[in-house]
């Protein structure tokens, strides 16, 4: 999984470093020289410690945040190369993120958030973009909730309603960053299982967690320690 | 709509008490720049189509006789006289009850065929049946007369009875309950002059420049002359100006400044509240560029909520301006005897509008840009928190600390309260110092009544009047107009038609005279022995531009006669007067110096004043005194104080806006704090801090900055009254104020700030309180 990318590859990164500067002066290495090629259509785990790196991998692979040593293609695209402005058009259309704390906007109803993104990158408009919102609602389970503000659902209805807005622009790549971590047990079981089906389409799915059962369904483990890759695990998905 | 402009108009929802107002505070600004910039069209076209629409004589020389046909024919028939019309301009009196006030008559040969210095007929017959005689409007309450009345006037020398036919307004005359004299208008035919119609008004071909006109004037008035027809003096007034034109737009220029000065201020308060806004809202902003949203996207929508700000205060500040700027030129138009006809210029609205679309705009584009500028993954971890705290004093108060830990927005607030309270105070100290300045008029002068005859007084009628019961004092002074100019040897004046602006005269009064104090501004008085020396006034020194040591040449009926300044004095409500002694009175003018009498009664009742001024005019008309007028002091304090009282007034409600704003600012300074410190607010409440607790603390942090600003205020009130007391000063007596603060306006600003400031933190401090723990360490 090293090396040069490859043409299935969803995601390659080549020495690919996040470091902070801290006040004192110090350099706080948040990733250090990562190594790393993520095939297409994989349900994969980012897992490790807290402070390992999970979040600013995962960042880095969604365009959040930039690298400031190597390189990050992802889905053919050298998003390190692209200005603030080029990757957020890229990422509205190409990535779907789905936080720990679901992060709808609290103003919109379950429906808006998911029309959203369509709205913003321009992809669908009035009422096709509607139906598609609430397409995925019904997908995701939820669409009962569609004009409903997000502070009077679940949890876990939050999240369903997150991973809705996640596919609004069918994104051939959704990341997740600890998606079940403000849920219960039953609840999380069924958003991973929600977000494992999305590989059927052939999309790749890349979740960030600390939940080793989680991290078992993945078909692809990526351990982290201390900012470093330092295990790649094949599962048996 | 759009899920986006949706979400916006969620956000406005969520915030339309700090949106209402922003928005109130921007509109008051902008109604108040409205409300100036709109008086200041409306005055400035008041101007133009009622002073200049009169067309004002650029000259008037006074001949000694009467102006025949042929002569006039001869004058403008000269190539470089515009217009020339012979006419009298005199100086009677009229029984208003039981009194006698000044009557300034004007007459022509013909009122329907009058090219210079017109009027326009308002109410009456018109043209004036023969034996009548039309009135200025504002001389009607004045005078308690109403058309179809008649005049008692004392005219050459006897007393007639004029009907009065109509009612006319004429703008190049200051209101008579001002001037405190009765205006008339009357033909050759109806006055019956012994004199005629001796004055000649003239329209000069070319610029209207003063130097120019006075040249042209020196030449017809050298013609005229050497035709026989002696001319003894010309008036010369500011060309095209109305008398109170500079005071006026010097005023209307302070007040736009200010006003000006309060929307900017507004429009940065809108930015301080649109950064809390964002502040609060950056983690969802982060979302949104998480979910694809580029930055012009962001501004746009943010813009769009400032421009819609503005859109509203301007609809809002519109009917205020429009509003405020009728009463306004209303007020000074009353001030002015001009008649308001046109609405605000339209360009005022453009000018707004893009005042309140720009402005705000331009301010709020700084916040905007640094939010989206924003890097997502900062914007999604940000928890509100602000950067480290600069270091400070430990023994600062902890309110004073907190209200510190963001030192420029708390140096932003700080300058906001303390201008808007060096304004207050300075607004309240220029009204005292207003007040003490008219207040001068009579501390200065120690007489009760004052009588001017047009001759000198023979020893009867001064007997007749000092035997007079309730006359305790009299004094008998030298009084005659005088010129600080000369061409081709003729007296050269400024005065206006009225024949107060701009005048001049030279008074004698005895050496140790007991009737005036008036303040040594430099040099000395003058003593018994001073034969060639004069002491000027302040308003005279600065119409001759003299200074102590230095001479000065007055021309006394076309006779030049140099005196050496010896002293200047502050003399509050008068023109240019040059003080001589009685010899040296005598011996240039060659009449004894009598024209003039001072007297203190032995009463301070207004009613018994009135009396005995009854009785003083009484006596001198009946020993054959010359009298021109008698008048009691008080009118001349009334008429000072009523002069430009009106652009206090403005000042103060221009303060009390800032204020306004200024504590929106600090509200939303407050607001600011808040989201940034809400972790530590829930940090707070997590270890055991009450609800109560939080809003006290956020309330005192307001305190402690309204405090703070308040030494500020007062230190900067202090180089702004010295300096608006010196310009409102020279502008309305040639002269500074005096230096005068208003102690109790800063207890007032003390007291209105604190609980401003308790006002302005209500809202922030309630949001604080209801944080909950979970919120604020978890909040989007």
């Amino acid at each position: 999984m090293h090396g040069e990318p490859q043409v299935d590859d969803a995601i390659t990164m080549t020495h690919a470093s996040r470091h902070y500067a801290r006040p004192d002066g110090a350099v706080t290495r948040a990733l250090d020289d990562v190594e790393l090629a993520i095939p297409r259509g994989v349900f994969a785990a980012v897992v490790g410690r807290s402070g390992s790196g999970k979040s600013t991998l995962m960042n880095l692979i969604a365009g959040i945040d930039r690298a400031t040593a190597g390189s990050v293609a992802v889905l053919g695209t050298r998003i390190d190369a692209l200005d603030e402005d080029a990757l957020a058009a890229w990422r509205g259309r190409n990535v779907g993120v789905v936080f720990q704390s679901f992060q709808l906007l609290p103003t919109l109803t379950v429906l808006e958030n998911v029309e959203l993104p369509m709205d913003l990158c321009g992809t669908l408009s009035g009422p096709a973009a509607r139906a598609r919102a609430m397409s995925l609602l019904e997908r995701m389970g939820v669409g009962d909730q569609a004009d409903k503000l997000p502070a009077t659902l679940s949890g876990g209805q939050q999240q369903r309603v997150a991973i809705a807005r996640a596919l609004a622009n069918d994104p051939a790549l959704v990341v997740a960053d600890e998606p079940t971590g403000n849920l219960d047990a039953a609840t999380a079981a069924r958003v991973v299982d929600q977000l494992a089906a999305l590989t059927r389409d052939g999309r790749t799915v890349v979740i960030v967690t600390h939940d080793p059962e989680v991290a078992a369904r993945a078909e692809l483990a990526v351990r982290l320690a201390d900012g470093r890759l330092i295990e790649l695990v094949r599962g048996q998905r | 709509m759009r899920p986006r402009w949706r979400k916006l108009l969620a956000d406005v929802r969520a915030e339309r008490g700090r949106l209402a107002a922003l928005t109130l505070a921007v509109a008051v600004a902008l109604a108040a720049l409205g409300t100036v910039l709109g008086a200041w069209t409306v005055l400035t076209r008041a101007i133009a189509t009622n002073y200049l629409g009169t067309r004002p004589a650029e000259a008037v020389l006074e001949l000694e006789a009467d102006i025949e046909p042929d002569t006039l024919a001869r004058v403008r028939a000269r190539p470089d006289v515009a217009a020339a019309e012979a006419r009298a301009i005199v100086e009677a009196r009229v029984r208003i009850g039981e009194d006698w006030r000044p009557l300034l008559l004007f007459v022509v040969e013909d009122v329907t065929r009058m090219q210079l210095a017109t009027f326009a007929p308002e109410r009456g017959a018109w043209p004036p049946p023969p034996g009548s005689v039309l009135l200025e409007r504002s001389a009607f309450a004045f005078a308690g007369v109403e058309l179809g009345d008649s005049l008692e006037v004392e005219l050459d020398g006897a007393q007639r009875q004029f009907p009065i036919a109509g009612a006319v307004h004429d703008p190049a005359l200051a209101p008579a309950w001002q001037e405190r004299t009765v205006y008339a208008y009357a033909t050759r035919a109806t006055a019956g002059l012994h004199q005629g119609l001796h004055a000649l008004a003239v329209d000069f071909v070319g610029d209207p420049d003063i130097r120019a006109i006075t040249r042209a004037a020196g030449e017809l008035g050298a013609a005229l002359a050497a035709e026989g027809h002696a001319v003894h003096e010309i008036r010369i007034p500011p060309p095209r100006q109305h008398p109170h034109q500079r005071q006026m737009a010097i005023v209307l220029l302070l007040l736009l400044a200010l006003a000006g000065f309060t929307f900017v201020l507004a429009s940065v308060v809108v930015a301080t509240s649109l950064a809390t806004m964002l502040a609060r809202q950056i983690r969802e902003i982060g979302v949104l560029k998480t979910l694809g949203a580029r930055r012009r996207q962001l501004v746009a929508l943010y813009l769009a909520l400032v421009v819609g700000l503005g859109a509203i205060a301007y609809l809002v500040a519109v009917p205020i301006a429009v509003a405020g700027s009728h009463a306004v030129s209303a007020r000074v138009a009353q001030l002015l005897n001009l008649e308001i006809a046109d609405a605000v210029a339209p360009w005022v609205f453009a000018v707004l509008a893009a005042a309140a679309l720009v402005v705000p705009t331009t301010a709020g584009l700084v916040p905007v840009l640094a939010a989206a500028r924003t890097p997502v993954r900062v914007a999604l971890d940000s928890h509100g928190a602000s950067r480290a705290p600069r270091p400070m004093r430990a023994w600062w108060p902890v309110a004073l600390r907190n209200a510190m830990r963001r030192r420029s927005r708390a140096a932003f607030v700080l300058g906001m309260l303390a201008t808007a309270g060096a304004m207050f105070a300075t607004s309240l100290a220029l009204a005292e110092a207003w007040r003490a300045n008219a207040a001068k008029i009579r501390t200065a002068r120690h007489y009760d009544i004052e009588a001017r005859l047009t001759r000198a007084i023979e020893r009867e009628p001064l007997a007749a009047v000092r035997a007079l019961p309730g006359v305790r004092a009299l004094e008998v002074w030298g009084h005659r107009s005088a010129a600080l100019e000369r061409v081709d040897g003729i007296d050269v004046v400024r005065t206006y038609p009225d024949g107060g602006h701009g005048s001049f005269a030279m008074m004698a009064p005895p050496v140790d005279s007991t009737m005036i104090d008036l303040p040594l501004l430099a040099g000395r008085r003058l003593r018994d022995q001073d034969d060639d020396a004069v002491v000027l006034n302040h308003a005279a020194a600065a119409m001759a531009r003299a200074a102590v040591g230095g001479q000065v040449t007055l021309s006394l009926a076309g006779r030049e006669t140099v005196w050496t300044v010896v002293g200047i004095v502050e003399e509050v409500g008068a023109s240019g007067v040059a003080y001589v002694t009685p010899p040296a009175y005598q011996r240039v003018t060659g009449t004894a110096p009598a024209q003039l009498l001072r007297v203190v009664t032995e009463t301070v009742s207004a009613q018994a004043r009135a009396d005995i001024l009854r009785a003083i005019d009484r006596a001198l008309v009946r020993s054959g005194a010359a009298v021109e007028q008698v008048l009691p002091m008080a009118e001349l304090r009334n008429a000072v104080t009523e002069h430009v009282i009106v652009f206090v007034i403005l000042l103060v409600i221009a303060a009390a806006i800032l204020a306004f704003v200024g504590l929106v600012g600090l509200a939303a300074a407050l607001g600011t704090a808040v989201v940034e410190r809400t972790s530590e607010i829930a940090v707070m409440k997590a270890v055991g801090a009450t609800r109560r607790r939080i809003a006290r603390m956020i309330v005192s942090e307001a305190v402690a900055l309204a405090l703070a600003s308040w030494p500020l205020a007062v230190l900067l009130s202090l180089p702004a009254t010295a300096w608006i007391e010196d310009l409102v000063g020279r502008l309305g007596f040639l002269a500074p104020l005096p230096f005068t603060l208003s102690p109790l306006s800063w207890l007032g600003w003390l007291v209105l700030v604190v609980v401003g400031a308790i006002t302005a933190a209500a809202l922030p401090a309630r949001r604080a309180a209801a944080l909950t723990v979970r919120e604020g360490l978890t909040r989007i």
